[in-house]
């Protein structure tokens, strides 16, 4: 008989103490470990994060979505066989991961994306900018994905190895899809719900901008 | 003869700059050696413009003043370059720091 395979989800935070707890405590009732990294929070997230019975890796500064992913990914890599990233602003459901773990198992795949359709809670400009970057990507990488922005995925701990990012942003998604093609592994897309918060603190038109120049200077590089 | 007094208080204020930073330790005694070069170099150009007019046919400039200022953009952007790569080195550095911190010291 083939032993289960064990999952840790990976939660980067950034001033979440209102909503980190409760993402937590989903998380944990379809995960086996939690690791959240706290990315040099100035309120209380890390407490909370303790509090709701994760494992807390902390920045003592500020270093961006990216780099603290890289962080929790590194250490979960170290005895996961599959890692799944969600957001801590409660932005993604957990009660969905068994179904990017099972997209990834049955599927046979390496790297399952959540993809968000758009609905009526998406901010116009989210709307945009995502058909924006999605139709780009396509163009300059010839890669057809619903959702290049989407933080909610799952991948193997092998994969992981070969998709690390570099990018200490919020360009990790987008690289981390490049990094996956580049390497020739099997990725997909599952439907997840599109939760939008009053206060969304995510992607700004900023970032954006950044993520659409960046993929222009990878294009150039390859 | 406008020009130049500006270009003299400007070298003896980035000398004085210069050296107050030293004093406060943030400039090693080489830091202060080379920058104290580079702002008497600065002061001595601008009183004596004419030391370099030596440069300007071989090089076929028109005039000293294209001359300096070519001169200055080549500084200035060696020095953006300097300052970007270093910038870089310390930028991996934080990051080496700050991973490592977080890994040892996990709750």
């Amino acid at each position: 008989m083939t032993e289960p395979m064990k999952t840790v989800a990976v939660i980067p935070a950034y001033n979440e103490e209102r909503r980190v707890g409760n993402v937590i405590r989903e998380t944990k009732k379809y995960a086996d470990s939690v690791i959240v990294v706290d990315d040099g929070s100035k309120d209380g997230t890390m407490q909370e994060a303790e509090k709701a019975g994760a494992k807390v890796l902390r920045h003592i500064v500020n270093m961006g979505k990216g780099f603290a992913l890289q962080t929790g990914c590194d250490r979960a890599s170290e005895n996961a066989d599959l890692i799944v990233v969600l957001d801590a602003d409660g932005q993604h459901d957990p009660s969905e991961i068994p179904n990017l773990v099972k997209a990834l198992e049955e599927g046979g795949l390496d790297l399952v994306i959540g993809s968000r359709p758009p609905n009526k809670n998406m901010p116009m400009i989210a709307k945009f900018g995502n058909w924006w970057i999605r139709s780009w990507f396509d163009i300059l990488f010839g890669i057809k994905t619903k959702d290049t922005q989407s933080g909610y995925r799952a991948f193997t701990a092998e994969a992981y190895k070969k998709i690390r990012w570099h990018s200490t942003g919020y360009f990790v998604e987008t690289e981390s899809i490049i990094n996956a093609s580049k390497h020739k592994l099997k990725y997909g897309e599952t439907p997840v719900k599109t939760i939008y918060h009053d206060n969304y603190k995510g992607t700004t038109v900023i970032d954006g901008v950044k993520i659409f120049c960046k993929m222009l200077l990878w294009k150039i590089r390859q | 003869m406008g020009i130049q007094l500006i270009g003299i208080a400007f070298g003896l204020f980035m000398a004085y700059l210069t050296y107050l930073y030293y004093k406060r330790k943030n400039l090693s005694f080489n830091d202060l050696a080379i920058w104290m070069a580079i702002w008497a170099g600065f002061v001595f150009v601008t009183i004596f413009p004419e030391a370099l007019e030596g440069f300007v046919k071989p090089l076929m400039f028109y005039r000293l003043l294209d001359l300096l200022m070519v001169v200055s953009f080549m500084v200035l952007f060696v020095l953006i370059f300097l300052m970007y790569s270093t910038n870089r080195k310390n930028e991996q550095k934080i990051n080496r720091i700050v991973r490592e911190i977080a890994l040892k010291k996990e709750r």
